[in-house]
């Protein structure tokens, strides 16, 4: 029998045996194959609970269109909000020295001494915090980053103070992190990040011969030990939820990152970020050394995943930071800006990144690509010479925008994880030499698609103690206290 | 070189191409009209990757350009309803009752 009921905008996908179908504002539902035939044959009877499923998960639509349409329309305008936070993240390069010297590093950091190599000056960093405060977005996030900014202390000061003094005016809620090695962490330092609430991001790649293999000081030692008492000496100070770590997986580490978890919860570190090394600055030279494919990386990943996950069952809270970012995309209604990954795309409207001279760029890849070819194609600025109207409203800035709309690119635009996935204009252009790229060749894509099959297998499973581990994640506490407050509600 | 046709009155160009942008890492592939209402696609497989039975190669294929062909149907039945979803995201209107009225289920 025929049914009266309309399509609602939607994605599929094979996945899990099953066919997954999302729609624009991410609501899944997983079908057999034989109802996605019925579905799409409109075959499927009013009276069946998939029918209700498929309305309920906005699929179909049979009635009410305009209701239909304004609750779609509420969820979208929801789920794109960060655009609303016109560049909320100012990554401040500090200083390009660095008194580490990793194989892979993505900054091509250099030596301390190198008097060729200016840090940011004082001038320079006061310019870019006026560029900064002249964000629309609500909410600020200021990244020092490196080389090694705890090397440059004083200007990383002045920062904080011109910002607290012109906060005062502006009422953002302001927040700062310093991406720091740790190695250069003294206890007059560590009280003025204590006493300005700055979070620590840091580096550790595991148990001592792992990161030692790559993470080492300019004399070639590595630098486990004095990181690894640091990290205690600033958690013990700070307290362990001020402080998080991640993890960039090489050669040597992909077949053992087992150990790596353990090592972080031996050391208190309350989550891991597993990152995919980049072939981008010196790891680019080193990659026969360093590399490997996106499909060993996805087969450590899934493995590690499948360990942290018996490590929350046994009721340790252990999230890994990437797949609870895709999960919020996943399971919530909410947005989640994250540069690195959305549509359109994040660099310059989600986060910049001001080097030491001043140049604003639009990502960190952005600025190695001028830093290691000379290619400046995503300058879009200079803090003493340019007005926030005219770095931020630049055509440059739309181009590069409108060229990383994923609902619009081929590949993208039918892909079932559209909805959750972003793109990188930068790294298309740096591997491809053109911002769209090709999407079925394309690492990033293959990645991505890989890592959220994985993901969907475990949805896919329906077991409420995984989906209980995940809710977790997202709300970012214990199991244990998640079923107090739920009893206490 | 491998090649399989396809029923141009069954299937759009718009799928054919799709699909074949999918399969570029397989096989560059050729799209041409061929006589009697068909559309014809000849597969050039690299080497490295020529394992792959002409058979197999091409099931895949007519699977990949078959999904694809679903989403052209299912795209035509809801792209008016998709434009009206983003306009009401970001300009939204206070007669859409008139509007949508005429679109029926
Ligand atoms: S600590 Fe960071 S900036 Fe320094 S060499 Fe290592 S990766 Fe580069
Ligand atoms: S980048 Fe790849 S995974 Fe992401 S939406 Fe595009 S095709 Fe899908």
């Amino acid at each position: 029998m025929s049914q009266s009921y309309r399509f609602l905008p939607f994605r599929f996908e094979r996945v899990a045996d099953r066919v997954l179908l999302v729609n624009d504002v991410g609501d899944f539902h997983f079908l057999p194959e034989s109802s996605f035939d019925a579905l799409i044959g409109r075959k499927i009877s009013p009276e069946s609970s998939e029918y209700l499923d498929l309305k309920s998960k906005n699929m179909i639509w049979d009635s009410h269109l305009s209701n239909v349409i304004d609750l779609l329309a509420t969820k979208y305008r929801t789920k794109k909000q960060f655009l609303y936070d016109f560049t909320s993240l100012h990554m401040f390069v500090l200083t390009r020295r660095c008194n580490q010297r990793c194989a892979y590093c993505h900054a091509s950091s250099v030596c301390v001494e190198d008097k060729d190599v200016l840090d940011m000056d004082v001038a320079t960093a006061r310019k870019c915090v006026e560029l900064v405060f002249m964000s629309p977005a609500k909410s600020i996030k200021i990244e020092f980053q490196g080389g090694e900014p705890l090397l440059n202390f004083n200007v990383l000061k002045s920062v904080v103070e011109y910002s607290l003094e012109l906060n005062e005016k502006y009422k953002k809620n302001l927040e700062f992190v310093v991406c720091t090695n740790l190695i250069a962490l003294d206890e007059d330092k560590l009280e003025y990040i204590k006493s300005n609430k700055i979070y620590i991001s840091t580096s550790l790649d595991g148990p001592e011969y792992i990161h030692d293999e790559f993470r080492k000081n300019r004399s070639g030692e590595g630098s486990y030990k004095n990181v690894t008492a640091n990290l205690a000496l600033a958690q013990s100070s700070l307290g362990h939820d001020n402080i998080s770590a991640l993890m960039t997986v090489t050669d040597l580490s992909i077949d053992h990152l087992d150990e790596v978890i353990d090592e972080y919860i031996a050391r208190g570190l309350g989550s891991i970020f597993l990152r995919m090394l980049n072939p981008l600055g010196y790891a680019s030279a080193e990659w026969n050394r360093l590399g490997y494919s996106v499909d060993d990386f996805v087969d450590a990943y899934a493995k590690a995943l499948d360990k942290i996950i018996q490590i929350n069952r046994s009721g340790v809270y252990f999230p890994e930071m990437f797949t609870t970012l895709l999960l919020s995309r996943i399971l919530t209604p909410f947005s989640t800006g994250f540069v690195d990954l959305q549509s359109p795309a994040g660099v310059g409207i989600g986060g910049v990144i001001y080097d030491t001279n001043g140049d604003v760029y639009v990502s960190d890849e952005a600025r190695m690509l001028a830093h290691s070819k000379g290619d400046k194609s995503f300058c879009v600025g200079n803090a003493h010479s340019h007005s926030w109207r005219e770095i931020f409203g630049s055509e440059r800035l739309r181009e590069i925008i409108s060229s990383s709309c994923i609902e619009a690119l081929p590949g993208c635009a039918w892909c079932v994880f559209q909805s959750y996935c972003g793109a990188d204009p930068v790294r298309n252009y740096a591997v491809y030499g053109d911002m769209v790229g090709k999407r079925p060749e394309n690492d990033f894509c293959r990645k991505h698609k890989a890592i959220f099959r994985v993901i969907f297998e475990y949805l896919a499973k329906d077991d409420e103690d995984i989906e209980d581990i995940f809710w977790s994640w997202i709300i970012g506490k214990p199991l244990a206290e998640n079923s107090a407050n739920a009893t206490q509600m | 070189m491998v090649s399989t046709s396809f029923d141009a009155k069954v299937y759009s160009l718009e799928a054919i191409k799709n699909a074949s942008y999918d399969f570029t890492e397989k096989a560059t592939i050729v799209i041409e009209t061929a006589s009697a209402g068909r559309i014809q696609v000849n597969f050039n497989v690299p080497v490295s990757i020529s394992e792959a039975t002409p058979d197999s190669l091409i099931s895949e294929f007519i699977r990949l350009v078959t999904d694809h062909q679903i989403r052209v149907d299912v795209g035509r039945d809801y792209k008016l309803v998709r434009e009206m979803i983003i306009a009401q995201a970001f300009e939204p209107v206070d007669n859409l009752d008139i509007i949508v009225s005429k679109i029926q289920p």
